[in-house]
């Protein structure tokens, strides 16, 4: 037992789970990275910065970003928790209150295979992973408190498990100036449009749990669907327009996600899991009316679909610092989206041209933790080797951080 | 720049100082609810339909049964007096010679009968040699295999007796009554007729043995066996001291194999061993009237039912252990019959009767105490968990109570079987819990103990020091139930809406440790 509970507060901890995807680069940002963007990355943050002039070269496995995360535990919780030796009540109101309906992990990790940009267009290739879970404050209520309420309900909303990797192979044309009238500043347009090769999906499309325990007996009633499909593919386009409103501030937009989609055709199964307890008492064990069924179903090809996403990015570029900040907003939940607008700010130091220092803040979302990333890299062109990590929920990686980040770069051709 | 480094070095050294804790199991409370049972007890489910039975109105009944039978060789005695003395054996003469036959107790008349036992004596004296023959011819009697009866003289002068077992007497076809001895003396000798060859001495005075009579009988009683068809009676938890039932019903069911109409004469007896009480009632009809049967006749033996309510119910109201007949016997009664009768020494009367008492009763200001401790055997398992890990227990129970009865219980748990509920030295903890009569509850709707449905909410609460006691390996629990006290009578039913239905819960603040 108590290998166990060891075991699963490091899972809580190290679960590797957490929302949108990028390469190592952009998370020493925090995200705010749209106007950052070049080379074959841009192709993935706004096409349009892909550069007529510029050639650059994305290395197998050295551009490679992961994120992992929670909403609730900490390394100050756990200490705590381990140095008593004892939950009292008001650890448990508080584990409760940071949970805020459920507890949610979350785990991103991206990394390249390989990438070229040549004269304003580009072709590359990466792979995504992409989990996330959520499980009810209801299940640690039971495990803390025991089960003195009359009844527990468990959601879709707060119990919920996703997974998805996929690797895309994306190809894409920027640098195109619109012809615009001259006394307008310069807009640059560009676009790409990547083939997905889905790897696996699972998730839960379906979970309905009730548990009651009264005078009328035990009952509990839980309802879960997985999906899953292994094998698939798909495609999404991105169309991206930069400005450069003076010499040092640069904007963007773009459109990601256009058509975007992952038709799963290999392994498709759907598993249908329920159990059903009614009035069950500790008298009449033999004769309860218990009902586990477990069924699984081949089922016809299905789509992923990714929701269209607005992103908004502005750059403010000088000698000593540039300054940066992103606005991304989706049109729909989905593993790499998000409703709920995400605010991300980025600044790099380049006193010393070869040891840019970088720092980026993220406002997070319902889902996801605010965080802040610091990352220094060595400079000397044409190549550039980059480290960095990240806070989550905690302004340095410390005893309040609730998931830690970490990424690698090196590129060449900057 | 230099400021910047700095900074990055500072927040890589509060990655690489921070310190984590060695892990350990943590401990906590939680609060478990876990629902026990949900079961009704239906008063039906007492009905055994030979002990406890369903009476009118779905009335629970206890009933006792009996069975009390004569004894299966009923001796009918006949004793005639005939004494015939010096008889002159004249020779070449058949003589007749007739002698009254009357009972000498006035008890038999005689029309027909078989002899089990009996003996005729006779004896030939003052015999001249020249005497060749002598005989006896018996008109009346045959032997079994339906020749006369003769006695024949056979040289002996001394009295000689001739057994008359297996014979008939009488008339077979039962057209009257055998009011005298008619026997016939044929004598043969070489002297000439008319010429006194000897004496004869003839009696039949002793005790004759019927194994069959057809006649009638006068002051006969058919005795039944002592002690048949006694009822022993074990009340549960003892019952009789908490409770007076009130009313009792006898059902005589007889079955008369003899061929007499009988009265029967007896009384029922009621014993309460541990109070010394009893109660005798006299086995009469409602109105007082002896209970006759009619007697068996082709169509087979004689029946008879009878109900006596009189004097049971009180009879049963000192709540006896012992119910027994007493002194029970049957007489037979010629009045009652047209012509004779009959009785073979097989025939008997078996007597069934059954004593049902409905529960209609009075609850008295007492106890019922469990004869037996119930023994409880805690497993180490489960006593280390009383005593490191249930904090406090609240056992409670949603009860429906659709009877009559009340009852305080007290739950004595001791180490010894026996404890005595008013010593408190003699047990280790009491707990003790409140069922209300549905009466009780109908009358107090708005007690914070009854809910909108009738059910009554009852809490047993045990401390983490009433824990303690379950850390013993044995531990005895002795029930004691103090029955809610009614004014009126009450009676208990055994319908489909007669039951308790009981759904109990604990909640338990348990303390979680790394070895739960």
């Amino acid at each position: 037992m108590r290998r166990l509970l060891f075991l699963l507060l490091i899972f809580l901890l190290a679960l590797p789970l957490l929302g949108r995807s990028f390469t190592g680069r952009p998370m020493m940002f925090a995200g705010s990275y749209m106007m950052r963007a070049h080379g074959s990355e841009a192709m993935y943050w706004n096409p349009a910065l892909l550069n007529v002039h510029n050639i650059d070269v994305w290395w197998p496995l050295l551009d490679t970003g992961m994120m992992i995360s929670n909403n609730t535990f900490d390394l100050e919780f756990y200490n705590r928790i381990m140095e008593k030796g004892q939950i009292s009540n008001e650890d448990k109101d508080l584990l409760i209150k940071k949970m805020d309906g459920s507890l949610r992990l979350q785990m991103l990790a991206q990394t390249s295979l390989l990438g070229v940009n040549m004269g304003g267009v580009a072709l590359s290739s990466s792979f995504h992973l992409c989990n996330k879970a959520a499980f009810s404050e209801n299940y640690l209520k039971l495990l803390l408190y025991g089960n003195a309420e009359d009844e527990y309900t468990f959601k879709h909303r707060h119990n919920n498990l996703a997974s998805l990797s996929f690797a895309d192979v994306t190809v894409g044309l920027g640098d195109i100036a619109l012809p615009l009238p001259e006394k307008y500043p310069e807009v640059k347009f560009g676009w790409s449009g990547s083939f997905l090769l889905g790897i696996h999906e699972m998730k839960t499309t379906k979970f309905n749990g009730v548990l009651r325990s009264d005078f009328d007996g035990f009952h509990l009633s839980q309802d879960v669907v997985m999906r899953k499909g292994i094998g698939g593919f798909g495609f999404k386009g991105m169309v991206g327009f930069a400005g450069k409103l003076d010499d040092n501030l640069k904007v963007g937009l773009t459109l990601d996600n256009i058509l975007g989609n992952i038709q799963w055709v290999l392994g498709k199964e759907e598993t249908h899991y329920k159990i059903t307890a009614d009035s069950v008492y500790v008298a009449n064990l033999e004769d309860a009316y218990i009902v586990r069924k477990q069924e699984d179903f081949k089922i016809k090809s299905y789509s992923t679909r990714f929701p269209m996403e607005l992103n908004l990015g502005a750059l403010y570029d000088a000698k000593m610092v540039s300054l940066s900040a992103d606005i991304k907003q989706g049109f729909g939940e989905s593993q790499l989206t998000s409703k709920t607008p995400n605010l991300s700010f980025g600044a790099e130091f380049k006193q010393l041209s070869f040891l840019p220092i970088r720092v980026g803040f993220s406002t997070g979302n319902s889902t996801t933790p605010w965080r802040v990333a610091y990352s220094v890299g060595l400079r000397a062109k044409p190549i550039e080797l980059s480290l960095g990590m990240q806070s989550i929920n905690s302004l340095f990686p410390g005893y309040k951080t609730k998931g830690l980040s970490f990424g690698f770069s090196f590129r060449t051709g900057i | 720049m230099k400021r910047a480094v700095l900074f990055l070095l500072v927040i890589l050294l509060f990655v690489v100082s921070c310190e984590i804790e060695k892990p350990v199991f943590p401990e906590w409370d939680v609060k478990l609810q876990v629902p026990l049972m949900n079961r009704s007890f239906f008063v039906s489910d007492l009905v055994d339909s030979v002990n406890i039975v369903l009476g009118d109105d779905d009335v629970l009944v206890l009933r006792g049964t009996g069975f009390a039978y004569t004894q299966q060789d009923v001796k009918v005695n006949f004793m005639p007096q005939v004494n015939v003395a010096n008889v002159p054996l004249i020779s070449g003469m058949q003589q007749p010679l007739s002698a009254p036959l009357a009972d000498a107790q006035n008890r038999v008349e005689l029309w027909y009968g078989i002899i089990s036992s009996g003996v005729v004596k006779a004896r030939f004296s003052n015999v001249s040699p020249q005497l060749q023959q002598a005989k006896l011819t018996f008109n009346d009697i045959r032997r079994p295999d339906g020749s006369v009866f003769e006695i024949a003289f056979d040289g002996s002068t001394e009295w000689v007796s001739h057994s008359l077992a297996g014979c008939t007497i009488g008339n077979a076809d039962l057209s009257a009554e055998l009011e005298q001895l008619n026997v016939n003396v044929t004598v043969q000798s070489s002297l000439p007729n008319g010429t006194n060859v000897g004496t004869l001495d003839l009696r039949l005075n002793e005790k004759i043995h019927l194994a069959e009579l057809h006649g009638l009988l006068h002051n006969f009683d058919i005795p039944v066996l002592e002690n048949a068809g006694t009822i022993e009676i074990n009340y549960p938890e003892n019952m009789e001291n908490a409770i007076r039932l009130l009313e009792a019903k006898l059902k005589l069911s007889i079955q008369n194999e003899v061929g007499f109409a009988c009265e029967i004469q007896g009384t029922m007896k009621a014993e309460r061993t541990d109070t010394g009480e009893t109660v005798i009632v006299p086995l009469v009809d409602n109105e007082g009237n002896n209970l006759t049967i009619p007697p068996s006749d082709a169509n087979g033996p004689g029946e008879g039912v009878f109900i006596i309510e009189n004097g049971i119910g009180e009879m049963m109201q000192i709540m006896p252990n012992k119910v027994s007949l007493l002194n029970m016997k049957y007489i037979v009664r010629n009045d009652l019959m047209d012509g004779i009768g009959s009785l073979r020494y097989t025939d008997r009367v078996l007597a069934n009767y059954q004593v049902d008492v409905p529960f209609t009763m009075i609850i008295l200001d007492s106890y019922l105490k469990l004869k037996e401790p119930i023994e409880l055997t805690i497993d180490k398992d489960n006593r280390k968990l009383f005593e490191n890990h249930v904090e406090n227990a609240d056992l409670q129970f949603l009860v429906l109570n659709k009877l009559p009865l009340g009852c305080d219980l007290q739950m004595l748990f001791s180490t010894q079987p026996v404890v005595d509920h008013t010593d408190p030295s003699t047990y280790l903890l009491k707990k003790e819990v409140t069922l209300h009569s549905f009466q009780w509850v109908e009358n107090n709707p708005n007690h914070p103990s009854v809910n909108s449905n009738g059910e009554q909410l009852i809490s047993l609460s045990l401390s983490q020091e009433e824990m303690e006691v379950f850390t013993n390996p044995t531990l005895y629990l002795n029930l004691v139930f103090t029955m809610e006290s009614t004014d009126q009578p009450i009676t208990i039913k055994g319908s489909p809406a007669d039951y308790v239905r009981v759904k109990s819960m604990i909640i338990a603040d348990l303390h979680v440790t790394e070895d739960i």
